[in-house]
């Protein structure tokens, strides 16, 4: 596609593209990348949007912290 | 091959807005519109029914939202006399795509108001809203904020949902580290630390935790007993665990002390306030309980045995008073008439003490029944309180033990027991006080030792830490995790930001050249061209846009608001959203323009109409304006064949603008005479539309006109060129008999005159309406004289290579000649 068709590209085709560029990259948190997919990258995002997307990364810290790993230490 | 291009064929508005009688615009032959009024008069109603159309919505931007007390919103797009008059508010619609005509109508009332699907097909065409009204460019103007110009733009280019995107990548980025930087989690645990811990410890330290452990709740069980940390594999919790467990099979303080109730409930003894010693307890209220039913039941045994003689208690009763002292004594026996001295009694002294004997012996009978009675209620009682106190002790002592065995076949004797001697007890009776003296010492020693200590109590409390500290671990551990979180989301939202900066300024850059176009059309070659930028990558703030100049070698960079006019910034605005247009609107070229001129000078406004009629004369435009002088400039310079311009002359509330044909007419102007008023001003309208249509069908040379030179002088320009015109070509137009021919000595002399107006430069009569129709009169038979002298069509044109006009009907295009002037009598 030439540079104008890209640029004419509706929005909601350009936020579609950049979520799997986004994905795409190797230095990438993907699970990060797919909350903001699902909730952020929308050209009609639901109403408390940025409340889904923080209670998706909160749920995903918890279980990033629950899963099995070397032990941290607390003191 | 190339979609065709969408195009209006017509529009039909009823009950909408201004508009409550049906109107509709016919664009099949001209598609293009320009619509004349001054304010009030309905003419935006035009651009709202096609802002309406196309609005996702079905509102109109402007309106708002309705709310109490306010009939704006939705209510406010149906005309107020609607509803009473049962006409449905709508906006209707034709559109054309290459040969093929769509038709939807859209309602304009009620929560529903879809918008039908000619027009959706029509409205993806739009990538830039197409509609563009003065009010909002004088917004765009007087709010010049960076942040707002950006909203502004990227809402022009459709580009909102990414600004909506960046919104709340922002609010999600600060939720988020708020997040990570919230330490409530760890405060709950430390307030749970400081519960568990008495308020010993109000922070969560692991060695601080560590210690309290050892000293606080294992120390006092066993001071070897020592955590070296709050693990589970730790040697001291194993050993806690194991000696729990144990303590929960041995018998503890309070199994002690349960079972010393238990036995004491069997068995005791308890010393009085005398010093004296009573034995009590169930086994023994039951041997008493026992003894006393048999004692009982032998003398109730006896006294029965003594009763038995006094079987007939009635007759005793009924005896004593025939044989009472003092009463007549009977010689014989009431019963056998035996005589007295005969019976066995011999005598009646002897009889009377007979029956004293008779009547206490039943007496001490019914007490001994009473008695037993009672015995065997109380034995009753007493057995089963005992049945019910054995289970007690047998369940609390330790399997095989001497005493439980001989308390389960005593337990058996007593429940199969109904009357009878008691079961033996003396083993139990025997074994009990010693029992009850070995556990006294028991639950003396305990308490003496660990008071209210236990492994299983501190099990529990090492547990509830080592509870805490998981927590407190896993609090931690998500705390961290959430920090790295949202550093990643601060570098996925910088890059997702980028990519949408990227983009908008890529637009910026596409727009930027036709923008300065456009730009100097309007504002003159001289314009110093204008940049359109966002901030800076490092700026945090990336919703900005920054409109900058070069104005001067010292003043590079500068923002346009503090050096350039009102016009020039508003010239901006018009040049972006005409390019915007004009690049992404391609396959449905239609631009709607409300009063955008207000701001801009004479010049100016000649020069937007040369704007819309060279660079847009592929775009079906509509144009609403208050402005006559813009309005005659489009009627100048726009092709007839492709425009038509329509004037509204009022707006009656019970119909709706009411229009009339672009050019002044004989009526109108005969209307205001017959209502007393002055026509001065339309007939000079008249008068110029007529010169300017003459003039353009001649092809009059005309002078570049001086900038310095008002616009009211315009018509003077045009007679000039006409005048010189016909001199050049011999023709002269014929005197008008009947009047002075002030016109067209007027017309001659390169002079109009401007009476009974604001414009007047000089005096014509005294302005009264005798001489506007005698002027009026006079013009109309000057004009006819501009007819063929062929056909008497009015329409001509002159090719180049002619020196004068010939007539423009196909067919005819005879050379003009001047006719004979006819008599000055049409105002008469």
């Amino acid at each position: 596609m030439d540079e104008k068709g890209n640029l004419i590209e509706t929005p909601a085709a350009f936020l579609e593209a950049l979520g799997e560029t986004l994905s795409e990259k190797a230095e990438i948190d993907i699970e990060l990348a797919d909350i903001l997919k699902i909730h952020v990258l929308k050209t009609k995002p639901a109403q408390n949007a940025v409340t889904q997307a923080k209670t998706a990364i909160l749920k995903l810290a918890a279980e990033r912290a629950a899963a099995p790993k070397a032990e941290i230490d607390n003191g | 091959m190339a979609d065709a291009q969408y195009f209006l064929q017509a529009l039909h508005l009823t009950g909408f807005r201004a508009y409550l009688q049906p109107k509709t615009f016919n664009f099949s032959k001209q598609r293009c519109l320009a619509i004349f009024a001054p304010n009030g008069n309905g003419k935006s109603s035009f651009i709202d029914a096609l802002e309406f159309l196309f609005s996702d919505e079905g509102t109109l931007e402007r309106l708002g939202l309705r709310a109490i007390n306010n009939n704006a919103g939705v209510t406010a797009l149906a005309h107020n006399l609607a509803e009473g008059t049962k006409i449905a508010p709508a906006v209707s619609v034709d559109i054309v795509s290459g040969k093929t005509i769509a038709s939807g109508s859209r309602a304009a009332s009620g929560s529903n108001r879809p918008m039908p699907p000619a027009v959706a097909a029509m409205r993806k065409c739009f990538t830039v809203l197409p509609i563009i009204r003065g009010h909002a460019l004088r917004t765009f103007v007087e709010n010049h904020q960076p942040e707002r110009r950006y909203t502004d733009v990227a809402t022009w280019l459709q580009l909102g949902p990414l600004v909506e995107v960046q919104k709340n990548l922002r609010a999600l980025r600060t939720q988020v580290k708020l997040a990570a930087e919230d330490m409530t989690s760890l405060q709950r645990v430390d307030t749970q630390l400081s519960k568990e811990t008495l308020q010993a410890l109000k922070n969560w330290d692991t060695a601080a935790v560590l210690a309290h452990a050892n000293t606080n709740i294992l120390a006092p069980l066993d001071k070897t007993l020592t955590l070296a940390e709050l693990k589970v594999a730790d040697p001291a919790y194993i050993a806690l665990a194991t000696r729990a467990t144990a303590e929960e099979k041995q018998v503890g303080l309070a199994g002690l002390r349960q079972m010393r109730n238990a036995a004491a409930a069997l068995w005791s003894t308890e010393i009085d306030v005398d010093g004296e010693t009573h034995i009590k307890g169930t086994i023994v209220e039951f041997e008493a309980a026992v003894m006393a039913l048999a004692t009982a039941t032998t003398r109730e045994e006896e006294e029965r045995g003594k009763a038995a003689n006094s079987v007939f208690e009635a007759l005793w009763n009924a005896a004593e008073p025939v044989f009472a002292e003092g009463a007549t004594i009977p010689q014989v026996c009431p019963v056998c008439i035996t005589p007295i001295e005969n019976t066995t009694a011999g005598s009646t002294e002897t009889i009377r003490g007979h029956i004293v004997k008779h009547l206490d012996e039943l007496a001490d009978y019914a007490n001994a029944k009473k008695t037993l009675t009672a015995s065997q209620a109380k034995i009753k009682q007493a057995h089963m309180y005992l049945v019910a106190s054995l289970p007690g002790l047998i369940g609390l002592l330790a399997d095989e033990t001497e005493l439980k065995v001989a308390l389960v076949a005593y337990q058996a004797a007593i429940v199969a027991w109904r009357e009878g001697v008691s079961p033996s007890s003396i083993d139990i009776v025997a074994a009990i006080p010693t029992l009850l003296t070995e556990l006294g010492q028991a639950i003396a020693d305990i308490e003496a030792k660990q008071g209210d200590h236990t492994y299983a109590k501190a099990k529990i409390k090492i547990d509830n830490l080592f509870g805490l500290d998981a927590e407190y671990g896993l609090a931690l551990c998500t705390q961290k995790e959430l920090e790295v979180l949202s550093e990643n989301l601060t570098a996925q939202a910088t890059m997702i930001s980028g990519e949408i900066r990227k983009k908008v300024q890529a637009l910026l850059n596409m727009l930027q050249t036709p923008m300065n176009d456009i730009y100097r059309q309007i504002q003159g070659a001289e314009a110093a061209p204008i940049r359109l930028e966002l901030p800076s990558e490092d700026d945090t703030n990336q919703q900005r846009l920054h409109l900058v100049i070069d104005f001067a070698k010292n003043r590079t960079r500068v923002q346009p608001g503090g050096y350039l006019s009102d016009s020039q910034i508003h010239s901006i605005a018009l040049a972006l959203q005409l390019a915007a247009i004009k690049q992404f609107n391609a396959a449905a070229p239609v631009i709607a323009l409300d009063d955008i001129v207000t701001s801009y000078d004479a010049d100016h406004r000649r020069a937007i109409a040369a704007l819309i009629a060279t660079t847009f004369d592929d775009s079906q435009i509509f144009i609403t304006t208050h402005d006559e002088r813009f309005f005659n400039y489009l009627k100048d310079q726009l092709e007839a064949k492709t425009w038509q311009f329509t004037r509204i002359i009022g707006l009656d509330p019970t119909f709706g603008p009411r229009f009339a044909d672009h050019k002044v007419s004989d009526e109108m102007i005969r209307a205001r005479w017959e209502n007393g008023q002055s026509a001065a001003n339309e007939m000079r309208q008249a008068e110029e539309e007529w010169l300017l249509g003459i003039c353009r069908d001649f092809g009059v040379s005309l002078r570049i006109r001086p900038l310095e030179k008002a616009y009211s002088y315009e018509r003077s320009e045009l007679a000039s060129a006409l005048a010189e015109l016909l001199n050049d070509t011999k023709l002269e137009p014929a005197l008008i008999p009947g009047v002075n021919n002030r016109f067209l000595t007027s017309l001659q002399k390169g002079e109009i005159e401007n009476f009974g107006s604001h414009f007047q430069d000089g005096p014509y009569g005294d302005g009264s309406v005798g001489d506007e129709k005698a002027r009026w009169a006079e013009f109309q038979a000057f004009k006819m004289q501009f007819a063929c002298p062929k056909c008497s069509r009015a329409k001509f044109q002159r090719p180049f290579a002619l020196k004068k006009p010939v007539c423009a009907h196909n067919g005819c295009e005879a050379q003009f000649e001047f006719k004979q002037a006819m008599p000055a009598t049409g105002a008469a």
